[in-house]
Parts: structure tokens; C-alpha cells; sequence
């Protein structure tokens, strides 16, 4: 690995009751990267994915490390608040709250108690640019979030979770609401989100892995199967499996 | 595509031009060579083929990686297409004028023939302007430039025919320097390879363009066409 991890996982192994979901998986999330986390529905990805900021608490038991800035952030004294501050989370579908475009981008920032109009407003804008929508839509900030298309409530959503500065995003299946064109932006904004912020993603969309990540992970029923440069697990990957996964073959 | 795809495309199209840009290059020297009978010369331009294989090379790997990863379709795939192909075709390019160079090192010390000379030269430049032409088409995806390039290969193609009959007269008639001829007969042999894979570069426009495979060399398209040209001059 070249660059430093911007988050780590230690020995995390998964459980919704009494069934284990995810076993023992390792791994190191580069900094200022994308890391995709690809696999059939069942693999595990979204559960790794979700307990990467806690959001798995109240639904199962989490063992393992993960380690962020050399804190193990899965112990029960530390404070979620915080850690989905650092965190963010970008969901499947869309999810504009009931308000304006600028209400929608500052709402973290707003239960973090900022109130300083200036620093809102230069917030707005400054999340609105990362998340390339600010052209679009600064006429119209006082307006209501839904008037927006589905590409453009998702990169509102993206701009709602850059607004309170985390260092790491992760995202759930970002685009599979989403039409081609919509999909195309948003990947071209996570590209361009890369110098800012470390990505990890989980899609079911095998080329939006190929195109847009620089690390690629395989998972097969809760185990990683491979890890490693998205050239190489696309171009010549070291198991069997991840072969006959990405093209489609199995059993 | 996306923007990424975009950026990686345009980076790819612009190696490509360098990689055709040094062929032409390497050719026109490799000739001057023969030609002016410069040996050290032609020792640079044994140098410097090097060059172009490894830009081959690394115009392949990156071509490789733009399909599997951003698994391009449509125009977007034909344009990468055309270009891993074509690569080919320039790499040639550089090997012909390897062995131009290697012609003009053994030429050295030699018994010249100014006449023939004249016509390599002739043939080099017919040569090089299709390069240019051809790689010109690439860039703006210009189709009749393309068919107008191709038919160019023909001149070629006659100044080669031409000069190896008059090669072989020369040689039965006696009292010449066969190596030397030999010589001759090779450089025209590679200037008319060259003319062949520059048709091979108009054809993968034509590709890139429009999805249509075709065959543009005008003497495989109509095999007598050079007999009956020489034959009306």
C-alpha cells in the first residue's frame, strides 16, 4: 500500500444474533482514495460498510478494531455523534429533507449548533462546488430540495455530508437510483472529491467500480476474498473467484 | 462516457500522436541516411527505435486499462480500438526504418547509384506525407482524407515496382556492385511495406469513424492496377 490508511479494520467479524454475517476481515482504507467494495447481494459489503461509522449499533454485534487516527472507534465510550461527524455517509437513494436546498446542506452543521450566517452561507457554497451542483442550483437555494431531479437530490445529499467536513465518505450503492448521466456526475465528483476526502463505496455496478476506484475488494458470504489495486483485480486478479465473479461465471 | 474516460482518451490520443509524430521522424532520417550516405546517422536512428517500442508499449498497456476498466462501447470503444491497432502499424513503422538504417550502414564505402537514389528519396517523401495526412484524419476523425491517403500509396507502389526492374536489369546486364544493389532492392522493399501499413492507419480511421471495416489498399483491392498503370505510361 503506498498511501497511509485513512481507516482501518482489525479481525471485524459481524453478527445479527446469533448468525455470523461477516468473518474476520482485515483491511486498510488508503487516504485520499477510492476504495469500492464490491460482491453479490448477501456478501457482507453494506454491513461492513455501515459499521465503518457505527451504524450498525443497534442492529448487531460488531467485534473487531476499527481504527481511525489510531483510535479504535468501536468501543462504547466513544461518541457516534463525533465519529459520523468525521464519517459522513451518502445513502442509496436520495434522501432530501422536507426543507430548501440551503437548509438541506447546513442541517449537521445547524444540530452542531453553528449559527453565524456567514459561516453558513460560505459553507453552502463551498459544499454545494465540491459536490458540483452549486452552478445548478444558486438561483434557487430558498427553494424546496424536491423540486430537484434524483441526480441532483443525490449530489445535494453528497454536498449535505461534505458541509460538516468529514475526512472519510462513505457510500452505499450511490448511484443505483440513478440514470446513466446522473451516475457519470456523480462518479466524476467523487473522482474530483478524492484530493479533499478518502471514498469508500459499495456498488453492485461492477464498471462504476472499474471506473471510478483506485482499490477494489471482493466479498463472497462475509469474507474478503481479494484486496487490491481495482487495475489489477479487473485486469488479472489472483483468485479464481474474483474471476469468475466479475465475468459473470459461477459454480 | 464520463469525464474521467474524457481525460484518459485525450491522453492516450495525444501518445499516439508522439508515437506517429517519431515514426515520421525516424523514417525521414533513416532515408537521409541512405541516401547522403551517413553512417553516423544512421546510427542514431538505430538508437532511437527503441524509443518508439517502448512508446508501443505503453500506449498498449494504457489502452488495455482504459478497456477493462472503463469498459468503454460505441464510438468510445471503437476510438480505443482503432488506436491499439494502429499502434501496431506505427511500431512497423519504426522497425522498417530500422532496417533503412541498417541498409545505408552496409551501403557505406559502396558504388552508388545517383538515379535510384533520387527515386528512395522520392518514394521517402511520398511516404511521409501520407504519415502526416494519416495521422492528421486520426485527430479530426476525417474519413475522405483517410480514402485520400490510401489511394497516395499507389505512387509508391509503382516507384517500387519501377526501380526493381530496373534493379534487376542493372544486375543482368553485369559489371555492377551486387551488394550494393542489394542494398537498394531492400530500401525499396521496406518504403513499400511502410506505404502498406500507412493504408493499414487509413483503414482504422475509417474504423474509428464509422464502424466499417474495409480494405483501402489499392493494389490488394484490384491486384492488376499497378500492371496496367506501368503499362499505360
Amino acid at each position: 500500500m503506498t498511501t497511509d490508511p485513512a481507516l482501518q479494520i482489525q479481525n471485524l467479524t459481524i453478527s445479527y444474533g446469533e448468525k455470523e454475517v461477516v468473518h474476520d476481515v482485515s483491511m486498510k482504507f488508503p487516504a485520499n482514495q477510492i476504495t469500492a467494495l464490491i460482491g453479490a447481494s448477501g456478501s457482507g459489503k453494506s454491513t461492513v460498510l455501515r459499521s465503518l461509522n457505527r451504524m450498525n449499533d443497534d442492529l448487531a454485534t460488531v467485534d473487531g478494531q476499527i481504527l481511525f487516527e489510531g483510535l479504535n472507534i468501536n468501543q462504547p465510550d466513544v461518541n457516534v455523534y463525533q465519529v459520523r461527524q468525521r464519517i459522513g455517509m451518502v445513502f442509496q437513494q436520495p434522501t432530501p429533507f422536507p426543507l430548501s436546498i440551503y437548509e438541506n446542506v447546513i442541517y449537521g452543521l445547524r444540530l452542531a449548533g453553528e449559527k453565524d450566517k456567514r459561516v453558513l452561507d460560505q459553507r453552502v457554497e463551498e459544499s454545494l462546488k465540491q459536490a458540483a451542483l452549486w452552478d445548478e442550483v444558486k438561483d434557487q437555494l430558498k427553494e424546496s430540495a424536491f423540486a430537484l431531479s434524483g441526480g441532483q437530490q443525490q449530489r445535494l445529499c453528497i454536498a449535505r455530508t461534505l458541509a460538516v467536513r468529514p475526512e472519510i465518505i462513505l457510500m452505499d450503492e450511490p448511484t443505483s437510483a440513478l440514470d446513466p448521466l446522473s451516475t457519470s456526475q456523480i462518479e466524476a465528483t467523487m473522482v474530483d472529491l478524492k484530493k479533499d476526502f478518502t471514498m469508500i463505496i459499495v456498488t453492485h455496478n461492477m464498471q462504476q467500480a472499474s471506473r471510478s476506484a483506485d482499490w477494489t475488494a471482493y466479498l463472497d458470504q462475509g469474507r474478503l476474498v481479494e484486496f487490491d489495486r481495482t487495475a489489477q483485480i479487473f485486469m488479472n486478479p489472483q483468485q479464481q473467484q474474483t474471476a469468475d465473479y466479475l465475468s459473470g461465471k459461477f459454480g | 462516457m464520463g469525464v474521467i474516460f474524457d481525460d484518459e482518451l485525450k491522453r492516450l490520443r495525444s501518445h499516439f500522436m508522439e508515437m506517429g509524430i517519431d515514426a515520421s521522424e525516424q523514417i525521414y532520417q533513416a532515408t537521409r541516411a541512405f541516401v547522403d550516405h551517413d553512417e553516423q546517422l544512421a546510427r542514431q536512428v538505430l538508437n532511437s527505435d527503441l524509443k518508439i517500442n517502448d512508446e508501443e508499449i505503453n500506449l498498449e498497456k494504457q489502452a488495455l486499462k482504459l478497456m477493462a476498466l472503463q469498459q468503454p462501447v460505441a464510438d468510445d470503444f471503437r476510438k480505443i480500438i482503432s488506436i491499439l491497432k494502429a499502434s501496431t502499424d506505427i511500431e512497423r513503422l519504426g522497425d522498417y526504418s530500422t532496417h533503412i538504417a541498417r541498409s545505408a550502414i552496409s551501403l557505406s564505402g559502396r558504388d552508388h547509384d545517383a538515379a535510384i537514389e533520387n527515386q528512395i528519396e522520392e518514394m521517402m517523401m511520398i511516404i511521409r506525407k501520407m504519415l502526416e495526412r494519416v495521422m492528421d484524419a486520426y485527430v479530426y476523425t476525417n474519413e475522405q482524407e483517410a480514402y485520400e491517403v490510401a489511394n497516395e500509396d499507389l505512387k509508391v507502389d509503382l516507384i517500387y515496382v519501377r526501380q526493381q526492374k530496373a534493379i534487376i536489369s542493372a544486375l543482368t546486364a553485369g559489371g555492377k556492385d551486387v551488394k550494393a544493389y542489394e542494398n537498394y532492392l531492400s530500401v525499396l522493399r521496406n518504403l513499400e511495406r511502410a506505404g502498406d501499413h500507412i493504408v493499414n492507419l487509413a483503414e482504422w480511421v475509417i474504423y474509428s469513424g464509422s464502424g466499417k471495416l474495409v480494405e483501402l489498399n489499392p493494389g490488394k483491392a484490384d491486384p492488376d492496377l499497378v500492371k496496367r498503370k506501368l503499362a499505360e505510361q
